[in-house]
């Protein structure tokens, strides 16, 4: 009786997976797949013509200090962005879902602008905005800074420039993961808490914090990924520059997939690089699990 | 009383503060806005300058007849309406059982989808185009529906999942009780409480589409009939010649039904839901 | 709720519909549609993909006058540009779903698109007359006709693209006379130096597109072949003295035209990140004296920009004299028809109206745009800006030898060949940016990673190196093909 009632539990929840399986198989798994049988090939994604070159992309890509300057990057890039954007976008989404905060509506509403504005117009205003000549260095002037910084045109600020025109671009988009996580927390145990005298820091870090934490968890590993595969963003800005010192895994992939001064792209070798940054951040992500792993047992010894 | 007083001036530097600070950080948009009034000239001429000294609508009658725009308004919304309701249904269905329920399988489910996200595909449009291609649905509405529908989700999956790993049991206990199988516990009891979740999937999803360019152009090459507002967008901006006010005043007007759906949709951020859940 | 759950099962069930619509062979979904050509109403249609985005206005009035006078085609035009272009047409030729007319992706030399199967041979389809209309050396064996038949038509004859426009107003405000340019590169480094410093941050000496490599690689060569160094045009393999020529002396001494005007601060500080269109309109706004372009610019400016005063002058030479001329190429391959367009006369019929004297003269007219056609030019060109762009271009620019068009067996190379990282114009953007200090170390450092690649490429294709290398080019001069 008992394992007929799993069986029929097993079959549906397989039923209940099995349309975004399906859609992860089509349009996940086998351009993955295509990627994995792509980068072993001498192949310009052009022509017809390829050749099967087993591991030998690989092999230059370890040789190629241009993906690895890019791999440096998106690293670099993680940094400088994810925790902005998960402190802000959660102080956000905590001051916008308090229910005494008039016009919240409208306030969600504004500070969610930036991710539906134009990536070509946002490249231009951004412009005016970081240029040597922009409001930014106006700003420092007035602080007592003569001395004009190009944000975005040398190599040492170039990067966290454009890592927080990211960060402004997506923090609407957080804004709205940790409204859906806030809406969890019980409201009347918040009520209680504050009948008892807990202030906005204490609801906040013995109500809601241990609350949110496991989408927490999720929402944070997203932003960490997301920030590795940074594309649009870097693109627009800086296309990689100035001398590559913005040049991320994305615009490094697309550029070897798509451009090329003389003689034809390399798609082969481009979806080696993209698999073997892929690779590296699951063994990353494992091996940081597993030394969590290990640090929680040592606690528990 | 200097209690009340001191709460309203904080309110009140509040207030200031969020209105300054949402003021800043909406700029660029206010800025596109009204760049879509201005000449080529005054576009680049006038800085940051916000107000158009010259308003003009030529942008907005170019780019509305450049980009097609009475033409692939109806194709767009369909496109997103129907994405946006398949991948709901879909991630929801696949987030309650994986968050709820241990069934043979699971962890190499998970395992396999997390994995995947890792890998930074901005090249893999050949693959699914022969994909369609071979089930005979390029150049049709419905293969792009498909393909809109085909993104990655793991996030919408992971928030579904531990939303619903988060309700206690005693809520489908008592359905069980009623009578109520598997697929009714499901859709009468659980789905509707996963609001906040639904709101953040159809407001991102939605945005997504809305926006998505190069599927829609590939896949309706043969049929330019069937094309999107982003693809018609797109004939703005060339190599030697872009038309920046064009693409300003259709973005302008392109942006229009999703800020609708963005207010419309985050009204459902109420709190309470999880009060219900608990009684 | 119930609202949104009503929703989700309607859509459930629609769902569940469509996959019943789909699994038995029909792919029509919410909209009627037609099969592309031939439909039932014995209409034609005519798909038309390239990036013309200069004369995309024409274009649509274009079509809608042919479609009126041909009520039987109907064109449906798609413009596109860059890495999309390329991407969208190549997918869709793998899977048989090619436009009946479309442009060569850039990078892609006829040989490879043929050998691919992309086109269909056009010449039966062409009168005598039609060809006979374009101007000598427009259509070369090698690239835009193979074994003598016709593949693929040149948009326009090529010109020179990187002559220097200068803002006339600026050159009076800084003391410099606007009717005498600068003509060597210390007199056009130290007028880049005095605007800079009139300017006070309100303007600078030169502004360029630092975030197009194209553009950057396409002038430094410029710079270069003037001084000699015999580096042909973007793109072109060249070999001098049976190697690369890019370590030479004259390719040092243009990129130090670069490293110099870095160091004096004469480029405008935005230039690092600026693509082609940005950079030419921030120009037009006087936020520079100088700039790098190309004849396209001008009927921009004239639209957006009718006060702007600038004025148009050669590509500065050495101090010591020009050794060689402004590089270019004879006419680019650009349009074909399709292997598997269904309906080649009518597409030779569109082609042969588009390179009719009426449309040609109507984009010549409007500016920026130099037609193959014989005599459109000389009748249809009124622009005095345009008109004294032309003739520098035609005094200053040299034609090059093109390995491809006088020895056809090299395109094997250039289907073999990769990129090297940095190419050329990503090393003037370093040093642009001050990231390479050391600009003959880079140049002997890509110079020597390219002959690498380029005797890889060479041998892998068979081809010898001597086939990329004429002796009896003479940079001062037109390169004679007839010989």
């Amino acid at each position: 009786m008992y394992a007929k009632r799993r069986r029929k539990q097993f079959f549906w929840c397989w039923l209940f997976v099995l349309p975004t399986t399906l859609f992860y198989a089509a349009f996940q798994a086998w351009p993955i797949l295509s990627s994995i049988y792509y980068s072993t090939l001498d192949w310009s994604g052009i022509s017809s013509k390829k050749t099967f070159v087993g591991l030998a992309n690989f092999a230059e890509l370890l040789k190629d200090q241009w993906f690895w300057n890019a791999f440096a990057n998106s690293f670099k890039y993680m940094v400088f962005s994810v925790p902005p954007l998960i402190i802000i976008s959660l102080l956000l989404a905590l001051i916008v879902n308090e229910k005494t905060l008039r016009f919240r509506g409208a306030f969600r509403t504004l500070f969610f602008l930036p991710v539906i504005t134009t990536a070509s117009i946002v490249g231009i205003i951004m412009q005016f905005i970081w240029s040597p000549t922009g409001a930014i260095n106006a700003l420092l002037d007035l602080l007592g800074n003569t001395r004009a910084v190009n944000f975005l045109g040398q190599a040492a600020t170039a990067l966290p420039t454009v890592a927080f025109i990211g960060v402004w671009k997506d923090v609407g988009i957080y804004m709205i993961y940790w409204l859906a996580a806030l809406q969890s927390v019980p409201q009347d145990v918040v009520e209680a808490a504050e009948i008892d005298g807990a202030n906005k820091w204490q609801v906040f870090r013995f109500i809601t914090l241990p609350i949110i934490l496991p989408i927490g968890a999720v929402i944070t590993l997203l932003a960490i990924i997301n920030s590795l595969k940074v594309f649009d963003i870097v693109q627009t800005m800086t296309g990689g520059g100035p001398y590559f010192a913005t040049d991320v895994m994305g615009t490094f992939v697309y550029r070897t997939a798509y451009e090329s001064s003389v003689g034809m792209p390399r798609l082969g070798y481009a979806s080696a690089a993209a698999m073997l940054f892929g690779i590296t951040i699951i063994v990353i992500g494992v091996a940081l699990n597993a030394l969590k792993n290990v640090i929680s047992k040592h606690r528990v010894d | 009383m200097p209690m009340k007083i001191r709460r309203w001036l904080g309110k009140g530097i509040l207030y200031v503060v969020l209105v300054i600070a949402a003021f800043v950080w909406m700029y660029p948009f206010i800025w596109m806005i009204t760049a879509s009034f201005k000449t080529q000239d005054e576009f680049w001429g006038s800085g940051l300058n916000i107000l158009p000294q010259h308003p003009t609508f030529d942008n907005f009658i170019r780019s509305w007849n450049n980009a097609n725009f009475s033409q692939y308004f109806l194709n767009t919304i369909i496109v997103t309406v129907c994405a946006v309701i398949i991948v709901l249904m879909c991630t929801s269905a696949a987030g309650y059982a994986l968050g709820r329920y241990a069934f043979p399988g699971k962890k190499v489910l998970l395992g396999v989808f997390m994995a995947s996200i890792t890998i930074p595909l901005t090249f893999t449009i050949i693959p699914v185009y022969e994909l369609l291609n071979a089930m005979h649905l390029t150049n049709s509405l419905l293969g792009l529906i498909i393909a809109e529908c085909g993104g990655s989700h793991i996030l919408f999956l992971m928030l579904f999942s531990s939303f619903y790993s988060g309700i206690p049991k005693e809520m489908e206990e008592a359905a069980i009780v009623d009578g109520c199988g598997f697929f009714q516990t499901y859709v009468r009891i659980m789905f509707p409480l996963a609001k906040p979740i639904i709101v953040t999937v159809v407001i991102m999803q939605f945005i997504w589409t809305w926006n998505s360019f190069l599927m829609p152009l590939v896949l309706t090459l043969s049929q330019p009939n069937l094309r999107t507002l982003a693809v018609g967008l797109y004939a703005l901006q060339g190599e030697h010649v872009v038309d920046w006010t064009g693409i300003a005043a259709g973005a302008t007007i392109s942006v229009l039904p999703v800020i609708l759906v963005f207010i419309a949709m985050q009204k459902h951020f109420v709190n309470g839901i999880a009060g219900a859940v608990k009684s | 709720m119930k609202k949104l759950l009503s929703l989700g099962l309607a859509a459930a069930m629609a769902v569940g519909l469509a996959a019943c619509g789909s699994s038995d062979g029909s792919s029509s979904a919410a909209t009627g549609e037609n099969s592309s050509s031939g439909s039932s109403d014995g209409t034609i249609t005519l798909r038309i993909m390239d990036s013309s985005d200069s004369t995309q206005e024409r274009r649509k009035v274009f079509n809608e006058e042919f479609m009126q006078r041909h009520p039987e085609i109907k064109v449906e035009y798609t413009m596109l540009s860059g890495d999309q272009l390329t991407q969208t047409l190549t997918t869709a030729i793998k899977n048989g779903d090619a436009p009946d007319l479309f442009c060569l992706p850039g990078g892609v030399k006829l040989s490879t698109a043929v050998s691919e199967g992309w086109y269909q041979p056009m010449t039966s389809y062409l009168s005598q007359e039609f060809i006979d209309s374009f101007t000598p050396g427009s259509l070369n064996e090698g690239v835009t006709t193979l074994d003598g038949e016709i593949y693929v038509l040149p948009e326009s004859a090529n010109i020179v693209n990187s002559l220097v426009y200068y803002n006339r107003d600026i050159f009076e405000e800084c003391g410099l006379d606007p009717d005498n340019p600068p003509q060597t590169w210390s007199e056009f480094v130290e007028a880049c130096r005095i605007i800079t410093e009139k300017g006070n941050g309100k303007y600078y000496g030169i502004i360029e597109s630092g975030g197009a490599a194209q553009r950057l690689e396409i002038e430094l060569r410029s710079f270069a072949n003037i001084a000699g160094a015999k580096c042909n045009y973007y793109g072109v393999m060249s070999v001098v003295d049976g190697k690369n020529p890019f370590a030479s002396d004259a390719m040092k001494s243009a990129l130090d035209i670069y490293a110099q005007l870095a160091a004096d601060g004469s480029i405008h500080p935005d230039s690092i990140n600026l693509d082609a269109p940005s950079a030419r309109a921030m120009f037009a706004q006087g936020q520079a004296g100088f700039l790098i372009q190309g004849s396209w610019c001008i009927p921009t400016w004239r639209a957006e920009n009718p006060d702007f005063n600038f004025d148009v002058m050669a590509l500065p030479v050495p101090d010591d004299g020009a050794k060689g001329g402004n590089p270019y190429t004879g006419a680019q391959p650009w349009m074909g028809i399709s292997a598997t367009c269904e309906h080649p006369e009518a597409a030779a019929l569109y082609l042969t109206e588009l390179y009719g004297t009426d449309y040609q003269s109507k984009i010549v007219s409007d500016g920026g745009f130099v037609s193959c056609i014989e005599g459109v030019n000389e009748s249809a060109m009124t622009d005095d800006m345009m008109l004294k762009y032309y003739n520098l271009a035609m005094e200053t620019g040299k034609l090059s030898p093109d390995p491809l068009a006088l020895n056809p067996e090299t395109a094997e190379v250039y289907s073999k060949v990769t990129e090297v990282t940095p190419n050329l114009g990503q090393i003037v953007q370093g040093v642009m940016a001050g990231s390479i200090t050391d600009t003959s170390e880079a140049l002997d450092t890509f110079s020597a990673n390219t002959q690498t690649e380029w005797d890889r490429a060479m041998s892998e294709a068979g081809v010898d190196a001597s086939k990329f290398e004429f002796p009896d080019w003479d940079p001062m001069v037109d390169y004679d093909y007839s010989k």
